[in-house]
């Protein structure tokens, strides 16, 4: 695999082009759900396809911390919030019936390796296009879906309890 | 995708990391004495980047030391390989640089081109990585003095013997070691070091250099 990478490297003499905007947009969308994803479900998913190709890691799956940021109420001065995990790692992939090579990367809150493995390679496989309608339909969009139920269900369970002020009154005009 | 896909770097970073930097901290502390240590084989991309000068980059760049290339390293596999593994930005300006990285040790600029450091901060001057020969000949060329370099304990002490050096270079060195504590730090990468093998030897600007013979100045 290493082998194959440093020929296309040494065939290829253009410089990495800028992606057009939609196609880094759905790309986003996509890295987003396998970082949001459960574990299980991309290891069962993985399962099925594992054996039709071959990848090597171009940086093995690392932890470190990541500084966030934020802005008291979202507009103010930006202030350090706290550290958080993050495990990223890039493959590099290339699949049995193709002649070309893709790399995938990952970001992946905490201290997840396989986690960060697994994104990785679902990330390049995404970028060959029979696999990405594939996928999209079997992986992509179902993880898509149970994660907008399941923000919607705590926005619904949060909606119940909250408290409206406005019936209190303070009794200064009476 | 990109049209240059990067190659890996160290099969173990970390581990691999820290002995290129115990091998340079050995280089330097003992100026003149080759150091060699083999490595797990790792990738070198396309262009004149030895081994050693790769290691080099890979255990010591990161986003906060800007690098300088001389023109014959500076190829686009290269540049691709350094941004990718260590994420260090490059510079055109040679006085900018944290690390040079100098290939072709014949065309390179001046040694008072690079930083030196500031009299408050001279740990912020340059590392000169030069890709250099370092044949294992006793031929006396070169005298260090200065500390680390007698009575030091990894047996006899052979003299350095670099060469392919341009010609003012001892010369400017003796400048460099008389701007102290200001100055540049060199180490010398065995060009001719094949696959993961890397031999280095070390010039820290507290280096004097005594010439017994004069080649060509």
């Amino acid at each position: 695999m290493m082998e194959y990478c440093r020929k296309t490297r040494a065939t290829s003499h253009n410089l990495p082009v800028e992606a057009p905007q939609e196609a880094q947009a759905a790309r986003k969308r996509r890295m987003a759900a396998l970082a949001l994803a459960d574990e299980a479900t991309l290891e069962a998913e993985a399962a099925k396809f594992f054996d039709s190709f071959s990848y090597t890691f171009l940086r093995r799956p690392e932890a470190g911390l990541v500084m966030l940021e934020g802005r008291a109420g979202n507009s103010g001065q930006r202030f350090n919030l706290g550290e958080m995990p993050v495990t990223r790692c890039v493959v590099c992939l290339k699949p049995q019936d193709s002649g070309r090579a893709a790399e995938g990367y990952s970001f992946i809150q905490g201290n997840r390796p396989r986690h960060a493995e697994l994104a990785a390679v679902f990330d390049a496989l995404l970028q060959f296009d029979g696999w990405a309608e594939a996928l999209e339909r079997s992986l992509i969009e179902p993880l898509l879906a149970e994660r907008a139920e399941r923000l919607q269900k705590r926005a619904q369970e949060t909606a119940r309890t909250k408290v409206d002020f406005f019936t209190l009154v303070r009794g200064e005009d009476e | 995708m990109s049209a240059l896909p990067p190659l890996p770097g160290f099969s173990n970073p970390v581990d691999n990391a820290q002995a290129v930097f115990r091998a340079l901290l050995t280089a330097f502390s003992h100026p003149g004495l080759p150091v060699s240590i083999t490595l797990p084989p790792f990738s070198i991309p396309a262009g004149k980047f030895s081994s050693g000068m790769l290691a080099l980059a890979l255990a010591l760049c990161d986003k906060d030391t800007p690098l300088w290339l001389d023109a014959a390293a500076d190829t686009p596999e290269t540049r691709r390989h350094l941004r990718f593994h260590c994420g260090a930005p490059f510079t055109a300006e040679p006085a900018e640089a944290s690390f040079a990285f100098i290939s072709r040790p014949e065309g390179m600029p001046r040694l008072r081109e690079f930083n030196p450091g500031l009299a408050e901060y001279p740990d912020r001057s340059a590392t000169l990585v030069i890709s250099a020969e370092l044949p294992p000949s006793q031929t006396p060329a070169l005298e260090l003095t200065g500390p680390g370099v007698k009575g030091n304990n990894l047996g006899v002490w052979q003299p350095a013997h670099v060469s392919g050096l341009p010609t003012w270079f001892w010369e400017d060195w003796a400048a460099n070691s008389a701007a102290y504590p200001l100055g540049v730090d060199v180490v010398f990468a065995d060009k001719n070091a094949r696959g993961p093998v890397i031999r280095l030897l070390g010039l820290p600007r507290t280096s004097r250099v005594r010439l017994e013979e004069f080649p060509c100045m």
